[in-house]
């Protein structure tokens, strides 16, 4: 560690690429929060009818994964994207904004890698999106 | 199906938001990220399967980490060259982590969440922190990639130039982390900052901002798996997010009048209390 010397001290300016993380990441998490409460809302006070009746949850919340979409027959990866129009399916919009938040901001904040020429922390984001764009793809999800 | 649950629907959603807040402010007072807590609480006591349970803990964790990230990287507490390398390398093997989890069967799984939560509680206790570590020289890898920072400590009045050491052995334990996270949805804020301060000689403050920035890229990856897996159940995910957010506010709040060591020592009860519950429960002693 070093200690600057006692000076008039001014806080160091963070990176343009920091500031580019911060600004998206605080827009999507108002804004992915926001579609959560909405969808929840929306659900809890019956105004989109649920795929699974909210009555019959407590007889869903004790099986493991694999076994509760075996009871109620919902699909696994994107498959839940096509029942969107129902109560508790449309909560999954929020949750996947916030699961997606990350991407966008590593795509923010890899041109101003490429403008400044720097190689290798270009290619650990490209590298970084390739796995949360695989996890995100449903690819590795492949049951029990 | 289980068997009838004779308890009204919104009885166990509305203990778990209440929980969640109060976790909220616990954790915030106590310094610790929300997803330690609560998966052990939450599967130890509540009816709800491991798997969902474990899918909220990752989304409470995400939420809370992407909540505060903005904040630390405007300070420079959150560093990103540190953190990207770190994040591949975490974010891969949680996926794995995940697909393990959700693999095994479920009382193994409590059994080793159980020992998970007693050897978290004992790292809580016992492992000793470094404001600012001594580090001489970056080591290769580092010098490389160029991880080094400034940032402003406010408790010394001056600007503190950082770099770190040990790269390699560093991404190595990330790989174990991240796995852990997957695996049981624990967040990996306890982990992530003794590595990146003790192992790595990042500043405290800069390991706990960068930790945070961690937790979001390595839950990312491992919420996606539960998610396409239909682990994540909204009526337990919601409520326990919110509890959490609304609980942290709290928190902050009152931050300033309580005393944070009584606090971190009721935390510290918790986790072992919930911890041996697990344990018990998977072995089958507790049901």
């Amino acid at each position: 560690m070093e200690v600057t010397p006692r000076s008039p001290l001014t806080l160091p300016e963070p990176t343009r690429e920091q500031i580019v993380f911060a600004a998206v990441l605080r827009a999507g998490t108002g804004l992915s929060m926001l579609a959560l409460v909405l969808g929840f809302l929306l659900y809890l006070g019956g105004l989109v009818p649920p795929l699974v009746p909210i009555a019959a949850l407590p007889r869903y919340w004790g099986l493991s994964a694999a076994h509760y979409l075996a009871a109620t027959g919902l699909p696994r990866g994107w498959g839940w994207l096509g029942l969107v129009g129902h109560g508790d399916i449309l909560n999954f919009l929020g949750i996947a904004m916030l699961a997606s938040l990350t991407i966008v901001c590593y795509l923010a904040v890899l041109p101003a890698f490429l403008r400044k020429g720097d190689r290798v922390y270009s290619a650990i984001i490209v590298l970084a999106l390739a796995v949360l764009l695989l996890a995100a793809s449903g690819l590795v999800a492949a049951g029990h | 199906m289980t068997a009838a649950d004779p308890t009204a629907w919104w009885v166990w959603p509305t203990v778990l938001f209440l929980v969640t807040t109060l976790l909220g402010i616990v954790t915030v007072v106590g310094g610790l990220g929300g997803g330690t807590i609560f998966v052990p609480l939450v599967s130890g006591f509540f009816p709800f399967h491991l798997d969902f349970v474990r899918a909220a803990g990752l989304m409470v964790a995400l939420s809370g980490a992407l909540s505060a990230g903005p904040e630390l990287l405007k300070k420079n507490l959150a560093d990103l060259r540190l953190a990207l390398p770190v994040a591949l390398v975490a974010s891969a093997s949680a996926i794995v982590g995940a697909r393990i989890g959700l693999a095994l069967p479920t009382q193994p799984l409590q059994i080793a969440l159980g020992g998970l939560v007693i050897a978290i509680m004992l790292v809580m206790l016992f492992a000793r922190r470094a404001d600012f570590p001594e580090v001489s020289a970056g080591d290769r890898l580092s010098r490389a990639l160029g991880i080094t920072g400034v940032y402003h400590e406010a408790s010394l009045g001056r600007l503190v130039a950082w770099r770190v050491h040990r790269t390699w052995a560093g991404l190595g334990l990330f790989v174990l982390i991240g796995l852990m996270a997957g695996m049981f949805g624990i967040g990996a804020g306890w982990a992530n900052v003794p590595v990146l301060n003790l192992v790595m000689g990042a500043p405290l403050k800069v390991a706990a901002g960068t930790s945070v920035f961690l937790l979001a890229t390595t839950d990312t990856a491992a919420v996606w798996v539960y998610l396409h897996e239909g682990a994540v159940l909204p009526m337990i995910v919601v409520p326990s997010v919110m509890g959490m957010m609304i609980g942290a506010r709290i928190g902050v709040r009152i931050l300033a009048v309580v005393r944070p060591r009584s606090i971190r020592a009721i935390v510290v009860g918790v986790l072992l209390f919930a911890g041996v519950r697990l344990f018990l429960k998977g072995l089958g002693l507790w049901k």
